[in-house]
């Protein structure tokens, strides 16, 4: 059987593709309420106001960028007036789906992220990462993730905190003071400060937008699952083998099995790992390439978490892994004839690569 | 140990050598449009890095240096570069034709090869040891194939791209996905130090 | 042993023609596409950029005087370790002269100073014109071919310090165009050059092509 080799978007769902795109615009409209919500009810109106501003310029500036590209581009279109040429845009807009990058994107953004950042994050994800490679399907890298790397990173030495909520975000300290490597004490009285998991689940961590929501996070999941728009593997074998990476490692720290919740619960993660990681178009074709790439996700997350000077390493991540989708799509290409024996093989390799370089380099450049 | 593992990460993924030192391009642009012969541009220029690096290593530190003679690196470098080449070219023409035939002119282009020179002289500026050296050059040239075949993976998935706009389809988008891989490798910053 | 042939066979070629080539419809950067690395590596800065372009092209001239003096003399199977020297000599005695004269430039160009010698243009002029013309072609083709280089490094080094910093510097004073909060770093980091090379080559070849098409509806 010879592989044809389509353009994206390769959806195999039952489900068409403006269904997908509408549910996880709903999903995503549900987290961003919880959110709003929750950080109403635990650090006041000024940081809620900064957040929904945040919000609101990125899906503006989302739009426009849209429809002015569309203004532009014509493909030979002729319009009798400026009008005609202004609706002409809206229907392509719509195709691109500029607000769930938008959300995913200021939902993934810190807080005291300043305006102009917001902006340009926005532009560059939506114009640089998807209209440039023919919109909405035919891109490489995840959009929200490119503008969350220019936006939050390219600005870090202009991104100020203003006195609201003064202080290093709890991530920040973990990474940049420890490096990860807690003891039982330390890391233990850091939760305890929340008042354990549970407030660390509904909203009472500081960091980036979409943070207080981690429960709603969970929940929309269960919903695009049931609703046959996303792929559950991905996000359960992320988080599994993130798990079993740290496990490992907090043996060798010698802490307790706090250590690898603690992971699972802080950042970025889990968001990333439900709307970023299970973006059909970014993410590999079939389910045993999606397999390798969530285990591999998985690693590369935590090397740069434990090595890097970077406090957030999901959108990193989530962008070197989208460079390998390309490959991991046409090595598993004839996947279906491969018995399941050998499926599971690979996955087992794969496996064991991902903890063996993970470790190794956490250990040796420790 | 742990200083060549952290001199090779620096060089594999920080400092990568086409992403963050931008040598390397022209056959990075050139060659990368097909899977196959990509990976055996990356493999030829390991090759020529590694067995340069010792040639060029040697002839610096006991000929060119205790002679005072150091301004005259970079044309000897330049000459042994083009002599492995050479000798590279002739060997895949006899032994591997169809490779030869698919690399076309950047076989012999890799004279012109900016990462090659580059890495050579990365090594003598930086005063590396032997060994350091050695774990450098491989560093550079590993990050080199990495790029160069991840690379061409992705090109041959944006040819199947129609709704690409016109003015940008083949060289102006391949430079904005380098601009993106360079984004997101830099996300490796501080590793190894 | 042959020498070179074919110097005296070259077609009489209009000198005009032969400088103004290189400087827009056949831009050795923008339009051919080569001598990529330098002009990422140098171009976070407009000086720097301009710099090295200027160096570049003294090399460029240079090599080529040499090359269209010597081109009758030089055997052909050895042509091209040949040229490679006289580059390399080149390249040198502008090292040299930039470490001596120019501290800071020849700091900020770093490696790419060295690397001018595997620089496509300056072995590509020397062996496909300089090799088989007469000397006043070779050099209006080499200073074509430099202003056409300026011209590019600069553009680069231009867009790249403005959005990314705000202000240029021009050796003794700095222009201050907006406000550096407005800036974005992203601009003079090394995935800035990509992106921005990429937008300007994508945009001249967007030029082209429409230019292309017009012409053949008028035709």
């Amino acid at each position: 059987m010879r592989f044809a080799y389509k353009p994206s978007p390769h959806i195999k769902a039952r489900v068409s593709t403006k269904d997908i795109l509408n549910t996880v615009l709903i999903a995503l409209i549900f987290v961003t309420a919880w959110s709003l919500v929750a950080q109403f009810i635990n650090f006041g109106t000024d940081y809620v106001l900064r957040s929904a501003l945040i919000i609101a310029v990125a899906c503006v500036v989302a739009i426009l960028t849209n429809v002015v590209f569309y203004l532009v581009k014509t493909d030979g279109q002729k319009f009798s007036s400026f009008v005609e040429r202004l609706k002409s845009t809206v229907p392509k807009t719509k195709k691109g789906a500029p607000l769930i990058t938008a959300l995913i994107l200021a939902l993934s953004l810190p807080v005291g992220t300043p305006i102009y950042a917001v902006i340009i994050a926005t532009i560059f994800a939506e114009f640089f990462a998807k209209l440039l490679f023919g919109g909405f399907g035919g891109n490489v890298f995840n959009p929200a993730a490119v503008g969350l790397v220019v936006g939050g990173i390219t600005f870090g030495s202009q991104v100020i905190l203003p006195d609201v909520y003064a202080g290093a975000t709890p991530l920040a300290t973990i990474s940049g003071l420890y490096g990860w490597r807690l003891t039982d004490a330390t890391g233990l009285g850091f939760i305890a400060g929340y008042g354990g998991f549970i407030p660390m689940l509904f909203g009472a961590v500081r960091g980036s937008i979409g943070d207080p929501a981690r429960v709603a996070v969970l929940i929309a999941l269960v919903f695009m699952i049931y609703k046959r728009v996303l792929d559950w593997v991905v996000p359960a074998v992320y988080i599994a083998t993130v798990v079993a990476i740290t496990g490992l490692f907090s043996l060798y720290l010698g802490v307790g099995i706090w250590y690898p919740t603690l992971h699972v619960l802080s950042g970025g993660l889990l968001f990333g790992a439900v709307f970023m990681a299970t973006d059909p178009v970014t993410t590999p074709v079939n389910r045993q390439g999606r397999i390798l790439f969530a285990i591999f996700l998985a690693m590369v997350t935590l090397v740069i978490r434990f090595n890097s000077s970077h406090t957030e390493s999901m959108a990193f991540s989530i962008l070197i892994m989208n460079m390998f989708v390309p490959l991991i799509d046409r090595k598993t290409a004839n996947i279906t004839k491969e018995s399941t024996t050998m499926k599971a093989v690979g996955v087992c390799i794969a496996f064991v690569i991902a903890i063996s370089v993970t470790l190794g380099l956490t250990i040796t450049l420790g | 140990m742990h200083d060549f593992i952290g001199l090779f990460v620096g060089a594999f993924l920080v400092q990568n050598v086409v992403l963050a030192s931008f040598l390397g391009i022209c056959p990075l642009l050139g060659v990368s449009k097909k899977q196959s012969s990509a990976f055996g541009m990356g493999v030829a220029v390991l090759f020529v890095i590694m067995a340069a690096s010792v040639m060029t290593f040697a002839i610096y530190h006991n000929i060119l240096a205790p002679f005072n003679l150091q301004f005259m690196r970079t044309i000897v470098f330049v000459l042994i570069n083009a002599s492995f080449v050479q000798f590279v070219e002739m060997f895949i023409k006899k032994f591997m034709p169809p490779l030869y035939k698919s690399l076309g002119i950047f076989l012999p282009l890799m004279a012109t090869n900016c990462a090659i020179l580059g890495a050579v002289l990365i090594n003598i500026d930086r005063r590396l040891s032997f060994g350091e050296a050695m774990v450098n050059a491989f560093g550079i040239s590993a990050g080199f194939l990495l790029i160069i075949f991840i690379f061409s993976t992705i090109r041959e998935r944006l040819e199947l791209s129609s709704n690409i706009p016109k003015g940008f389809k083949g060289i102006p988008i391949a430079l904005l996905v380098v601009g993106i891989m360079s984004i997101a490798f830099a996300g490796f910053a501080g590793m190894g130090s | 042993m042959e020498a070179n042939a074919d110097v005296n066979l070259a077609p009489k070629q209009d000198l005009n023609e032969v400088f103004l080539v290189g400087i827009i419809r056949e831009n050795p950067v923008l339009v051919m596409l080569l001598s990529l690395c330098p002009i990422l590596g140098v171009s976070s800065n407009f000086v720097n950029s301009v710099g090295m372009g200027v160096i570049t092209g003294v090399v460029i001239l240079f090599t080529n005087i040499m090359i269209s003096l010597s081109g009758r003399f030089i055997p052909n199977e050895i042509r091209i370790p040949v040229i490679i020297t006289i580059i390399a000599t080149a390249v040198t005695i502008m090292e040299m002269l930039t470490n001596a004269f120019l501290p800071d430039l020849h700091a900020a160009l770093g490696i790419f100073l060295p690397l001018i010698v595997v620089n496509c243009i300056v072995f590509g002029r020397a062996e496909g014109f300089a090799l088989k013309n007469k000397l006043l072609p070779s050099i209006l083709d080499a200073l074509g071919i430099t202003i056409g280089l300026v011209l590019a490094f600069g553009l680069m080094g231009f867009v790249r310090e403005l959005l990314g910093t705000g202000a240029i510097g021009l050796l003794v004073l700095d222009l201050r165009i907006f406000p550096a909060e407005f800036a974005v770093p992203l601009f003079v980091m090394p995935a800035g050059a990509f992106i921005v090379l990429g937008v300007i080559v994508g945009i001249i070849s967007t030029i082209k092509i429409s230019k292309a098409s017009k012409e053949k509806k008028n035709a």
